[in-house]
This record gives structure tokens, C-alpha cells and sequence, in this order.
């Protein structure tokens, strides 16, 4: 197995990277009838071509909702409330639907979580995928079909058998195989995978995992992963944004973001890794967390953070560039 | 150690599941959920015993079954020296009060039609353990304090009001108000956020070492088990495949299946990759494929051809590490050797 | 797509509140509001019964307490022109007569009025007028008997005299103008042995505001019948589907927590049951019982009325079985029968009530079917029996849409009602309610 093209991810300066995706500011609220959930709330980063951005966070935090908003996939009482989102220079927020239906799925696409639950039972495989492609090139010939159907059956992993399968005779990893199938179909520049193993056991973990890593490989595609599990992160991703409450606390190159943890939100995820290797003491954390109705101001974390000062609570820090490619937003740092 | 009564002993435990005619026949595929499971937990000291696996293991069939929710195929499950399966009446519900259950889905567990207290109030009720609602409430807010929560914050509120773990913590609390000897914990923690975790486990390290309770902690998160678990059983497709002191199993597998969960664990170190791609057979992951014999034969790098002609026992690797694997069988190994 | 941008430094609640729709203050689900509005109108039937009582004189239910044949209060016909024909056939009628108090619309039905014409002959030709309401004449052929009697007494005579089914009522509708001759019924040539006898009272008595839904034939006011009848079928409604969803607890619950032979029957059981035709067989029964109250009618529907809720809870309860509060509470060492009712219960109300509202709608229409076919209690003025008494007195032809239409009015009212609950308590028990309550 290839390793992950590094070089490219640690320098900035070397050479102008072309950002497949642009994100500014984006604001998403939930309305309820007791005031609005600020489910994201002013979230900015940007994804260069062919790298992977990992997002983590606790549930709870709106990295769903952030990637559903890059889509425009929010539903009422969910709502876009501002910001831009630039896929390859094009604004997806200002754009009409109708334009917004042709990117969708050719140019980004989503993994949903559980996805491998929300296939049609009664479609079969090659129906699944054939659905989504026929959308959009309504003109393909049925053997120009089938072709892609079991290139792409081939390139994540799975046998042709499977082409003909309904979706209750596979294993939870085929099925998540096959959304990645599907997800890919139509050769998009960005794949969104939210959650692609949390349902899967150990080993096929492992599998699914391999197979995103060789579908990036195999396409160039850029991805963002969204997961919780830092230690999938370290694997797969090269650079990781830390969500907390709506907001992005952090965004490092992985190995920055394990050796040297910056927010006190980030340490306190990486030392909460499990590790295999050694046995420690377990570190317990409690803290409030706020009412999302009713964010407090200044920064997001201060009820949790261990190292909080009185300047915290009054102005919220900005994500600033501390070090080429590392953000913070942090008081700390100032 | 011991000439006395384990807590929980279990002995030949097997379950299959498979379609019954309608005269009681059995027609149809079986599955073989469990097979021939023995595990000895000892009264003294309190322990946390892992049952480890993936999903088909089996480990979720055996914490029903401890539980009473399920009857064995055959087999025994003896808690103190009695067959629970015999169990009636006031037996029973003794048994109830000494073992109790964690699950999986902090959600699920509440009534929602109920405030959280509801759960409570049941086992105070069904277990006379108070006599009025003041020592009622004495004893919750003793058992809340011991997972870091207070009475007046969480009882009065419904289960969506809460968080996931609060509620987990919650479900702790319950289980301990009766002081059981065992807790069942099935996933306890798989449901709850990284960040929430350790403060679960380390209620449960707690409640071993300073109220007695001992734990069988059902998990397919090895890295957890690591932390907390004092023996471990790894089970692969109902059967043991390697079981021992934690830290020896895990830090020196010997069971091929067991040296690859260990291996295909996410390192959170991005500098340490996984080196090898492995591949999954179709037949394998769709569990299609019958075997007599060793279950990870298809997978196995190491199989041989006597690994089809039963399942291998387990063997003694070092003390308190056996694995079920004929690479430790000298005899195998020479006559492979030779041939 | 909204793009207002948010003044960063503002705080952010303050922009929020600027634009925040109001949803729904209360933040309840029970407070659906087809779920409130169905309630409110059941209650205001079962108000209706309890106490109108006190406000109108239900005994106006009964038969002969109030004039014939009156429509409701702002129906007004005006007088007609010809009263004074100079036709050899046509009998003065006029003078003693007052038109507008002799309940015109003379004839009837199928039968019983010829019974009534007798009685009104008895009556003196000075008694007043609105007292001799005409049971006037006949029916299919009726008309000549009628018409005789009518000619001895021109002033009871009840206006439009004979007519069998005829469109001679229909004129009379539009009687302002007629004369006598075209009010005779010479269009439909009814049984006209007596065109003589035609020259009646041409206005149909116009509406009273002492009985302001009219009266029907037999002179009960229309108004204290629906005061008595809607309560009754709803009452029907409510014993059988009671019976029923009583039925459906203990089979359902039964059959879904212990499974095996005693599942298996129920459940073959209440399948048969529901392919069974329910009307034919009702009919048949109802045909052989001689008397028919409205308790019997209610046991004989609930015999139909209790697969459905049977089916309904079994299902949940296996669904139920399964969740996670029962296991703990299997756990807590709860007897089966205390699951049953303690956890499981509570969060099938919603499903209950919703089985049930649908229940009593069912069986509301079941009975109205029975009556309006004349297989209810005839004595008891309920809704359908009414439709009956209608139907029989051909009410629809002869115009008198009152008699027929309040009673269909109430009933679509009552299983608007119904439906409005069932549907918005189906909405209060669906989990997409839930979705808010599960993430945290």
C-alpha cells in the first residue's frame, strides 16, 4: 500500500494548490419554537485538490449539518443563514436549484451516516447505482452502463456477483462498499463521507477503510471524512478541523494535530484516545456544556476548558494561522 | 484460590438457533450462535471479564442468556453454585437483584413515557429497599453520587431531556442500588462520546474495586478492554478463540484472528500505518460458507489441513493465556511439519 | 435562498428573534390542532346532548307533538296568488282556511299515512287548522281517499291533497304563483280520480321559528330529534368500539406477549374475522331479532368491531416486546402482567385512542346503514332512523330536504369529528415526533 503523497500536505509555499473547495463563513441555524439551535456558526476552511480533510468532533457538534450545508441538503427548521461555499470557484449557496441539482453527485457527493441502512431493499445493486447515474446522463447505453456499474464494483473491492444482490444479502461492509460505489459514480471532485465505519466491526473496519484510501488513490478525488474515532483519523486523513459546538476550533496536518495539540479541546480529544499499547490511568473530564439556543460569549469552550481565562469570556477568538497550515482558535495563542 | 463457589460458572454453554416445524422438528438453516462456552468468574477478588468479539461472536447471545432473556440449547449457567435455568419464584427474583445490566443504547432503555426517576422508583419499589420516600430518595441520591450526578438536576426530567451520558451514568446508578455481585455490561460505552468514556469506565473501576462488583464487560473495542479489563475471553463466531489476563492476550496474540483484530486496530499515530492490505473473501464476510472444524479457516494464513477436521480445544500458551488454534498443538505442528 | 448576513457584533439572539417564525408556543405534541378541533367537536355533540335537553323540549321528539311537515325557520314561501280560482273543479277552499297554518304538504308516505288521514277526519271541520296537520292524503294510490275526506272538510284539509310520488309536492315548492289546477298534480298523473280534489291550500306552510329546523311528517320537530339521536349513535358508536378495543387489550396483549399456540389462533382468528361481510351478516341478525334497542345494536356491532384493535396491539406489543425499557424492566423483576400495563401501555394510548376513534366512526356508519334500512330501533329517534322514516315518506322527492338533511349533516359532522382525532393523535404517536427527542 502507497503512502499518503506527505510532501505535498506540509509545505504551503512550495507551489500554488489549487482548493477544490472554499468555505466561508457559513452559518447554519435550526429553528424551534424556543429560539434558534445555532447548529453552526460561522465555520470557515478551505480543501485542497486530491488531499482528505478529516472532521471530528462529539456528537452533537454540527459536522453533519455543516457538510448537509455544503450541499444545501438542510431541511426546515433547518436553515442556511449565510456564508459561502466555493466548489471549484462556484458559489453553491447563491446558485438556483436547478443548477445546484446538475452539481450535485457529479461534482460533490455525500456518504451519508448509515448509509448502509438507507439502501432500497427492493432495488438491486446494479439498480442502486444505476438509479443515480441514469439521473444524470439520462442518454448512457445500457452496456455503457453495465460497464461502469462493474468498474466501479471492481474498484471498491467487491466481486461482480454482487451487481445482481439486493441489499439484505450482503455483509454491513459490502453495503457500505456499495455507497461508496455509488458515491463515486459519476466522478466527482468531492466526496463527503460522514460516518463511513462506525457500524462495522474491527476488520471491516479495516476494509472499508483500505477501500477509501484506494478509491482517493485510484480517482484524485478530494474527501472530507467525518468521523470521531482519531484513531480511523490518523489513518486515512492528512489534514484534520476540530469541531465544537457549530464552531472550528482547530485545523492541522494530522501529525501536527497528535504531536502537538493546540486547543485545549484537541488535547483533551487526543488524550482521551484509548491506547492499545500501554495501560494509564484513565483521564476523566466533566464540564458543562452550554444550551445551544443560548450560546455565551466570548469563546465556545470556556465551561469545559481547563485553562480558561476572564478574556475568554468575553471575546470570541478568531481562527488565526499560527503556523503554516495550523489554525487555532485560541486565546491562548495570542 | 479456589475450592470456593465461583460467582458465575458457565459450562458447555450452546445455543442454536433454528427453524422449528411445526411438530417441533427442526427444519430450515441453524445457526450455531454459541458453542460449547466455559467461563469461570471467581467470587473474590471482584473482576471485570471481557467478552470480546465482533458482531455474529456470540457475545451478545451469552449476556442474554446470563441474563435470563434466552434458554441454552444445552449447557449450564451457574451463578453461586445454582443452575438459573431452575430458578422460581423468590430464587428468581434474588437472582434479578444479584445480577443486573448495562446496555447499549442509552435511549432506549427509558420508558419515555416516564420521568428518568421511573427507573428508580421500579426497583425501590419491586425490591423493598426503602421504606418510605424519604430513605427512598436517601438511597437514589447515594447512588447518584457515586457516578457524579445529583438528584435535583436529572430526576425530575424526561429521557430526551438528558444527555446520552448522563443517561449511560444513570443506567449505573440503577444497577448499582441493588449492590448486585455481577453486572452485565453490554456495550456500555459504544453509544457514548469519546470525551465521556473514561468518566464510564472509570465508574466501573470504581464500583470493582470499592463496592465489590464484579463486571462482564461485552465489547468489540479492544482498546477499551485494554484499559479496564482484568481477564478476557475473544470469541469468534461463538466459539473462544483466545482467552487470558488482558494484557497478555493482548499484547502477545497468538491466535491468528486475534493477531488480526489486534493489527487492524486504527493506530492514532498517523506515522504508523497499517503495512499490508488484507483481503476479505466474499464467502467469509457473507458467512456463507460452512465449515466443520476451525471457523477462521478460510481467513487463516496459517491453516492447515488438519484445522478442518475439528474444532481445535484450547491450549495452554503460557499461564492464564490459551488459545484455540492447532499451531499450538505439538503434535499437529509435527505432523505438518513432516508432511 | 436567504443569504441576510448577521452582524457579527450584534448579539446573535437578538437578529434571531427578529426573524423567528412561531411555531408552536406550547411545544407539545398534543397540541395538534386537527387533534383539538376533532375534540371539539365531539364534545360539542356530546354537550349537545347532555343539555340541550334543558334549553328544548325533547318531548318534541316525539311523534304528533308539533306541526306537519314544517320547514326550517327561514324557509318562507309567500302566499299564493290563487286562492280563489273560478275553476268548476276546483273547491273553495279558501276562506275558513288559514293556508299558511295547514301544513301543506299534505300526502305521504308508503302506508301509515292513510292511517293519519283517518285520524285527521275525526277532527272537527272547526278545529284549527294547524291542529288537523294534514295527514292529508295517501299514498301510492292513496290519493282518492284522501281527497275524499278532503272535500268534507276543506279547511283540514291539508293543502296539496293527493300526489302518490308525484312531482305534485315539487309544484307546490313552487307554488307561489300556481293556481290550483297546475298545483293539482295534473303533471305527474297521480291517481287523479279527483282533480276536484286538487284545489287545495297551494303554499306549503312556511318555517316556524318555534321549530326552527322543521318538523317532519308525523310532526316530530327536527331539532329535538337530532338532540335526542346524535348522542344515541354516538353512544352506539362508543359502546360497540368500547367493547371492541376491550377485546382487542386482552386478545392482543395476550396473543403478542406469549406468543405460541394461543398467538397463533388469535391471530388466524381475528384475520378470518375481518374478510367476514359485516353489513350482510348484520342484516341477516338483525332481521330475525324482533326488538331491536340500542344496547342490542351495539353488542350486535361489536362483534365486528373487535378484530382491528386485536390486530393492531398484537403488533405493537411484539414490536414492543423488544425495546430496551422492557428488558429493564424484566430486569427490575416485574411480573408480566405489570410490563403489560405499567410500561407498555402508556405508550400505546396514542395508537388506543387513534384504533378506537376509527372504531366508533366505523360502527356510527355500520348503524346508520342498519336504521336507514329500517333494521334499528323505529321507536328511538336516532340519526339513522330518521334517514329511515325520511326515506319512507319519499322526503327527498317531495322536497323536504330537511328531514333527511340534518340527520346526514350531524352524521358527517360526528365522523368529521372522529377522523380529525384519529388523525391527529396518529400524528402525536408518530415517531417523527420522536426525532426531536432521540439526538442529544
Amino acid at each position: 500500500m502507497t503512502t499518503m503523497p506527505e510532501t505535498a500536505v506540509q509545505t504551503k509555499s512550495a507551489r500554488v494548490r489549487e482548493k477544490v473547495l472554499e468555505v466561508k463563513d457559513l452559518r447554519i441555524h435550526y429553528e424551534t419554537p424556543r429560539g434558534a439551535v445555532i447548529a453552526v456558526n460561522g465555520i470557515s476552511f478551505h480543501l485542497y485538490k486530491g488531499e482528505t480533510l478529516g472532521l471530528v468532533g462529539e456528537s452533537g457538534c454540527g459536522k453533519s449539518t455543516a457538510t448537509a450545508g455544503i450541499l444545501r441538503l438542510v431541511q426546515p427548521p433547518g436553515r442556511i443563514i449565510s456564508g459561502e461555499v466555493l466548489l471549484n470557484g462556484v458559489d453553491l449557496i447563491k446558485l438556483p436549484e436547478s443548477d445546484l441539482r446538475k452539481l450535485r453527485w457529479t461534482e460533490a457527493s455525500l456518504i451519508p451516516q448509515g448509509a448502509m441502512n438507507s439502501l432500497n431493499p427492493v432495488l438491486s445493486v446494479r439498480d442502486q447505482i444505476a438509479d443515480g447515474i441514469r439521473a444524470h446522463e439520462p442518454d448512457i447505453s445500457k452496456q455503457a452502463l453495465k460497464e461502469r456499474i462493474l468498474e466501479l464494483l471492481n474498484l471498491v473491492g467487491l466481486p461482480a456477483r454482487v451487481y445482481d444482490l439486493y441489499p439484505h444479502e450482503l455483509s454491513g461492509g459490502m453495503k457500505q462498499r456499495v455507497c461508496i460505489a455509488m458515491g463515486i459514480s459519476l466522478n466527482p471532485s468531492l466526496v463527503i463521507a460522514d460516518e463511513p465505519t462506525s457500524a462495522l466491526d474491527v476488520v471491516v473496519q479495516r476494509v472499508v477503510a483500505q477501500t477509501l484510501l484506494d478509491v482517493k488513490e485510484k480517482l484524485g478525488v478530494s474527501m472530507i471524512l467525518i468521523g470521531h474515532d482519531m484513531g480511523l483519523q490518523a489513518q486515512l486523513v492528512d489534514r484534520i478541523a476540530v469541531m465544537y459546538a457549530g464552531n472550528i476550533v482547530e485545523i492541522a496536518p494530522v501529525r501536527s494535530i497528535f504531536e502537538e495539540p493546540l486547543h485545549p479541546y484537541t488535547q483533551l480529544l487526543i488524550d482521551s484516545i484509548p491506547s492499545i499499547k500501554e495501560r494509564k490511568p484513565l483521564r476523566v473530564t466533566e464540564g458543562l456544556t452550554h444550551d445551544l439556543r443560548n450560546p455565551p460569549p466570548g469563546c465556545i469552550f470556556q465551561f469545559r476548558c481547563p485553562k480558561v481565562m476572564d478574556h475568554c469570556r468575553k471575546v470570541v477568538p478568531p481562527l488565526r494561522e499560527l503556523r503554516p497550515e495550523h489554525y487555532v482558535a485560541c486565546h491562548l495563542y495570542e | 484460590m479456589s475450592s470456593a463457589t465461583p460467582l458465575l460458572e458457565i459450562r458447555d454453554a450452546t445455543k442454536i438457533y433454528g427453524s422449528k416445524g411445526l411438530f417441533g422438528r427442526k427444519s430450515g438453516p441453524q445457526t450455531v450462535a454459541l458453542q460449547n462456552f466455559n467461563l469461570t468468574i471467581p467470587e473474590r477478588p471482584a473482576s471485570i471479564t471481557t467478552i470480546a468479539g465482533e458482531s455474529g461472536s456470540g457475545k451478545t447471545t451469552l449476556a442474554n442468556a446470563v441474563l435470563g432473556f434466552i434458554s441454552l440449547t444445552s449447557g449450564q449457567i451457574l451463578y453461586k453454585g445454582q443452575d438459573i435455568a431452575q430458578l422460581e419464584g423468590a430464587a428468581k427474583l434474588n437472582y434479578r437483584r444479584q445480577v443486573q445490566a448495562i446496555f447499549q443504547d442509552p435511549y432506549e432503555v427509558y420508558n419515555p413515557f416516564y420521568r428518568v426517576r421511573h427507573i428508580f422508583d421500579m426497583v425501590i419499589h419491586r425490591f423493598q429497599l426503602a421504606r418510605n420516600k424519604a430513605e427512598a430518595r436517601e438511597v437514589i441520591e447515594e447512588a447518584l453520587k457515586i457516578v457524579g450526578l445529583r438528584g435535583e438536576e436529572v430526576l425530575e426530567k424526561y429521557p430526551h431531556q438528558l444527555s446520552g451520558g448522563q443517561r449511560q451514568r444513570m443506567m449505573v446508578a440503577r444497577a448499582y442500588l441493588l449492590k448486585p455481585g455481577l453486572i452485565v455490561a453490554d456495550e456500555p460505552v459504544s453509544m457514548v462520546d469519546a470525551s465521556l468514556r473514561a468518566m464510564i469506565l472509570d465508574i466501573m473501576l470504581r464500583l470493582r474495586d470499592e463496592s465489590n462488583i464484579s463486571f462482564l464487560y461485552i465489547t468489540h473495542d479492544l482498546s477499551t478492554a485494554y484499559q479496564i479489563g482484568d481477564d478476557i475471553y475473544i470469541l469468534y463466531q461463538g466459539s473462544v478463540a483466545e482467552r487470558g489476563e488482558t494484557t497478555r492476550v493482548i499484547e502477545n496474540p497468538k491466535h491468528p484472528y486475534v493477531q488480526l483484530l489486534i493489527e487492524s486496530i486504527p493506530e492514532p499515530d498517523p506515522d504508523e500505518k497499517w503495512d499490508t492490505h488484507i483481503r476479505f473473501p466474499t464467502e467469509e464476510e457473507m458467512r456463507s460458507s460452512a465449515t466443520s472444524g476451525c471457523r477462521f479457516y478460510p481467513r487463516c494464513p496459517h491453516r492447515m489441513d488438519h484445522c478442518l477436521t475439528a474444532q481445535p480445544p484450547l491450549y495452554q500458551i503460557a499461564e492464564e493465556h490459551e488459545a484455540a488454534c492447532y499451531l499450538y498443538d505439538e503434535q499437529v505442528v509435527g505432523l505438518a511439519d513432516k508432511a | 435562498m436567504a443569504t441576510e448576513t448577521l452582524d457579527s457584533n450584534k448579539p446573535i439572539q437578538a437578529e434571531i428573534r427578529k426573524r423567528r417564525v412561531l411555531v408552536n408556543t406550547f411545544d407539545s405534541p398534543w397540541f395538534n390542532p386537527r387533534f383539538i378541533i376533532g375534540c371539539a367537536m365531539i364534545l360539542f355533540v356530546v354537550l349537545a346532548g347532555l343539555l340541550g335537553p334543558l334549553f328544548w323540549d325533547t318531548r318534541l321528539a316525539l311523534v304528533a307533538s308539533s306541526p306537519l311537515n314544517l320547514p326550517p325557520a327561514w324557509v318562507q314561501y309567500e302566499s299564493p296568488v290563487a286562492a280563489d280560482v273560478p275553476d268548476e273543479e276546483t273547491v273553495p277552499v279558501q276562506s275558513e282556511a288559514a293556508p299558511t297554518q295547514a301544513s301543506g304538504f299534505g300526502s305521504s308516505g308508503l302506508g301509515g299515512s292513510g292511517l293519519s288521514s283517518l285520524m285527521a277526519t275525526q277532527t272537527s271541520p272547526e278545529a284549527q287548522p294547524t291542529q288537523a296537520s294534514g295527514f292529508g292524503a295517501s299514498g301510492l294510490g292513496g290519493s282518492s281517499l284522501s281527497s275524499l275526506m278532503a272535500t268534507q272538510a276543506p279547511t283540514q284539509a291539508s293543502g296539496f291533497g293527493s300526489s302518490g310520488l308525484g312531482g305534485s309536492s315539487l309544484g307546490s315548492l313552487m307554488a307561489t304563483q300556481t293556481t290550483p289546477q297546475e298545483a293539482a298534480g295534473d303533471e305527474n298523473g297521480a291517481s287523479t280520480t279527483a282533480p276536484t280534489s286538487a284545489s287545495r291550500i297551494v303554499t306549503p306552510p312556511s318555517g316556524n321559528p318555534a321549530h326552527p329546523l322543521g318538523t317532519d311528517n308525523s310532526g316530530r320537530d327536527l331539532l329535538a330529534v337530532l338532540i335526542v339521536g346524535a348522542p344515541a349513535s354516538l353512544r352506539v358508536g362508543v359502546i360497540a368500539a368500547g367493547i371492541g378495543i376491550v377485546a382487542g387489550v386482552v386478545l392482543g396483549f395476550s396473543a403478542g406477549f406469549l406468543g405460541g399456540w394461543w398467538d397463533a389462533f388469535v391471530r388466524t382468528a381475528s384475520d378470518v374475522w375481518l374478510t367476514i361481510p359485516s353489513l350482510a351478516v348484520l342484516l341477516v341478525i338483525s332481521a330475525y331479532l324482533r326488538r331491536v334497542d340500542l344496547e342490542t345494536m351495539a353488542i350486535l356491532l361489536a362483534l365486528f368491531a373487535w378484530p382491528g384493535p386485536t390486530r393492531l396491539l398484537r403488533a405493537q406489543v411484539l414490536t414492543m416486546r423488544e425495546r430496551g425499557y422492557v428488558r429493564m424492566a424484566q430486569l427490575s423483576g416485574q411480573s408480566t402482567i405489570s410490563i403489560m400495563f405499567r410500561e407498555m401501555m402508556p405508550n400505546l394510548l396514542p395508537y388506543l385512542a387513534s384504533s378506537f376513534a376509527g372504531n366508533v366512526s366505523g360502527v356510527i356508519l355500520a348503524a346508520a346503514s342498519l336504521e336507514a334500512l329500517g333494521l334499528g330501533p323505529t321507536r328511538y329517534p336516532t340519526l339513522g332512523t330518521t334517514i329511515f322514516h325520511a326515506l319512507r315518506a319519499t322526503a327527498i322527492m317531495r322536497g323536504m330536504w330537511w328531514w333527511w338533511g340534518f340527520p346526514v349533516l350531524t352524521l358527517v359532522f360526528i365522523f368529521t369529528g372522529l377522523f380529525l382525532i384519529a388523525i391527529g393523535l396518529d400524528e402525536i404517536a408518530n415517531p417523527r415526533l420522536r426525532g426531536l427527542q432521540s439526538q442529544s
